[in-house]
């Protein structure tokens, strides 16, 4: 690193000397090489990603337009596998999953972040330290929470015996997918309600205060001014829960596989099975194009949200 | 507007907030609580009805046999090995690059920063399958080194160096340069310290996301040589199927380094799961 900055010194006179003992080094202006530092200085971040995020990309592309089955040659065939994926029912389901999951996720995130966040900003005193305990279990791993939750879920487990209930939680169709719903609420609750409180907090006093000399009550002031003014934070947990959705792939992983029979084999873990149980690289390549152009969608809407929350 | 918040009326009493805030904490808390209960009854206990919520004997036993039903000890410490390595190489890159971004202009620095930015928004889903090739054609699977640098840089680190830095005045840089510094120690003199409590942020999510990251261990691991803590617990679920306190023992030492990382760092991690927008 040091060699290779040395001749890059901002005096001229000291750049020169260096630049006349290493002929080699072709004489660069100020500005040149300023220009060559940055980039640098970028390299060791952009040369990696390129490798291992945007070149893996494009060969996502590529493979998604062959049959390939990992030991024979690639064979290419245009478009051939999303014309197969249009019509195949397991993938269009899963595609369904995916979409239910992500509101079944964002409504009750939504309802109790937004109280949550309320609460939090009510000005009532010691209600610090409930942040850092909603929030942990967003930092557990998430196959910690799920084995956990698998064992609370079971047969004769905890959440049955708590209830009085004999629901096979995981085990069947209509409750299953509840089931990953409730946990992944369970999850990212206090993740939620941070990126609410935000919202929460940048209502300005004043239209409170001035909505109370009107004579209005709590409910009003949150009715007809907290609420509408907290949309974008509203909008962005429904952002956010789809994108985690569309990459959720431990909790049916771990707690379903996918069953019972597909009611939570979401898109992750159909490619994931598709690629590495099947062998099917082109067919799991073409949905991870689905999946890809899907999030890239979601990205550019939250930046959007972002970029429009801090103006 | 942080200062003095707004009070919503006289309805809401600090008793009632308090109480609801109270029911959602417990909710959360509850799951938990229970796991480490349940790790040190019985299996008979956890199943039991009505439910047992207080332990009637402690069984520290769960954890040390859990911790021997499995190499345990080489799951923690290659997972210890990737996590260190992939958050070394994720701040030392993202600190370079960040400041490159923030503070040099050159031809092409738009496209790269495009990458960058495109690089964030990619799941790791979408390309994880020619990853998989890639990796296996450099002789990487079942490896540490497989584990460690298809990970090693992350867009969202660059990005969130980049804005940081962008915040650090250009005459503080200028006046070291005039004193004679070169480029290379205007950064190490000037940017880094300033960029300390970022960094700290910034290799605090970095070590999380890869002690907890399941789905490219799966793929890469072949063998429990080169097996993560995430991995061995699936397995030892998956194997082990009805010894439940033990597996919750196991489960529950697992998230003692993600406990301690956020113990001391909470405040650091949350402020940049939520300004950052993406969740590790």
């Amino acid at each position: 690193m040091t060699v290779a900055f040395s001749n890059t010194r901002a005096s001229d006179a000291a750049a020169d000397t260096v630049v006349r003992r290493r002929p080699w080094i072709p004489r660069l202006t100020p500005a040149r090489r300023r220009s060559l530092v940055g980039l640098m200085f970028v390299l060791p971040g952009v040369a990696p990603l390129c490798l291992f995020v945007i070149y893996p990309a494009f060969n996502s592309l590529w493979l998604s337009l062959t049959d390939w089955d990992l030991s024979a040659p690639p064979q290419f065939q245009g478009i051939q596998n999303y014309l197969d994926l249009a019509a195949n029912q397991q993938f269009l389901h899963s595609v369904l999953t995916t979409a239910e999951f992500a509101v079944g996720v964002a409504i009750p995130s939504a309802v109790l972040a937004f109280v949550v966040a309320v609460l939090l900003d009510a000005g009532v005193r010691f209600t610090a330290w409930y942040l850092p305990l909603l929030f942990f279990p967003a930092v557990l791993p998430s196959v910690v929470s799920a084995i956990l939750w698998g064992i609370m879920y079971q047969g004769n487990g905890v959440v049955n015996n708590a209830l009085g209930t004999r629901i096979g939680w995981l085990t069947d169709p209509t409750w299953a997918l509840p089931s990953l719903i409730i946990l992944l609420v369970w999850t990212n609750l206090g993740y939620y309600s941070v990126i609410m409180l935000a919202g929460v907090r940048g209502v300005p006093r004043e239209y409170y205060e001035a909505a109370r000399t009107d004579g209005a009550g709590w409910f009003q002031l949150i009715r007809h001014i907290t609420l509408p003014l907290v949309r974008p934070a509203l909008l962005f947990i429904l952002v956010i829960a789809t994108a985690d959705s569309l990459t959720m792939f431990v909790y049916p992983y771990l707690l379903t596989r996918g069953g019972p029979g597909d009611a939570t084999r979401m898109l992750s873990e159909l490619i994931y099975e598709t690629a590495f149980s099947f062998t099917n690289i082109g067919k799991a390549a073409a949905m991870a194009i689905v999946l890809l152009v899907a999030a890239l969608s979601i990205a550019a809407v939250q930046f959007r949200l972002l970029r429009s929350s801090h103006e | 507007m942080r200062g003095r918040r707004v009070r919503l009326g006289r309805w809401t009493t600090p008793v009632a907030v308090h109480l609801m805030l109270g029911l959602a904490a417990l909710a959360v808390a509850v799951p938990l609580l229970w796991a480490v209960k349940s790790s040190l009854g019985t299996n008979a206990e956890l199943q039991a009805t009505p439910v047992q919520w207080l332990p009637t004997s402690l069984h520290f036993e769960n954890y040390t046999e859990g911790l021997v039903a499995q190499p345990f000890s080489t799951y923690f410490l290659n997972s210890f090995i990737v996590a260190v390595a992939v958050t070394i190489t994720t701040v030392v890159a993202s600190a370079l690059a960040g400041y490159g971004f923030a503070k040099f202009s050159f031809p092409g620095r738009s496209l790269l920063f495009a990458i960058v930015i495109v690089s964030l928004m990619i799941p790791f889903q979408a390309i994880m399958i020619p990853l998989f090739i890639q990796v296996r054609s450099y002789g990487w699977l079942d490896s540490l080194v497989g584990l460690i640098i298809p990970g090693a840089v992350s867009g969202f680190g660059v990005f969130l160096m980049r804005q940081f830095m962008r915040g650090i005045p250009d005459a503080l840089c200028e006046a070291a340069r005039i004193d004679g510094a070169s480029e290379f120690q205007v950064f190490w003199r000037v940017v880094l310290p300033l960029a300390r409590s970022s960094l700290a942020a910034l290799a605090a999510l970095t070590f999380l996301a890869s002690w907890n990251n399941f789905l490219w261990p799966l793929i890469v691991v072949q063998s429990t040589r080169t097996m993560t803590v995430p991995l061995g617990l699936a397995q030892f679920q998956g194997t082990d199927l009805t010894n439940y306190v033990e597996i919750i023992a196991v489960s529950l030492v697992a998230a003692i380094p993600v406990v301690a990382l956020y113990v001391v760092m909470q405040r650091q991690i949350i402020t940049s799961f939520a300004t950052s927008g993406v969740k590790g």
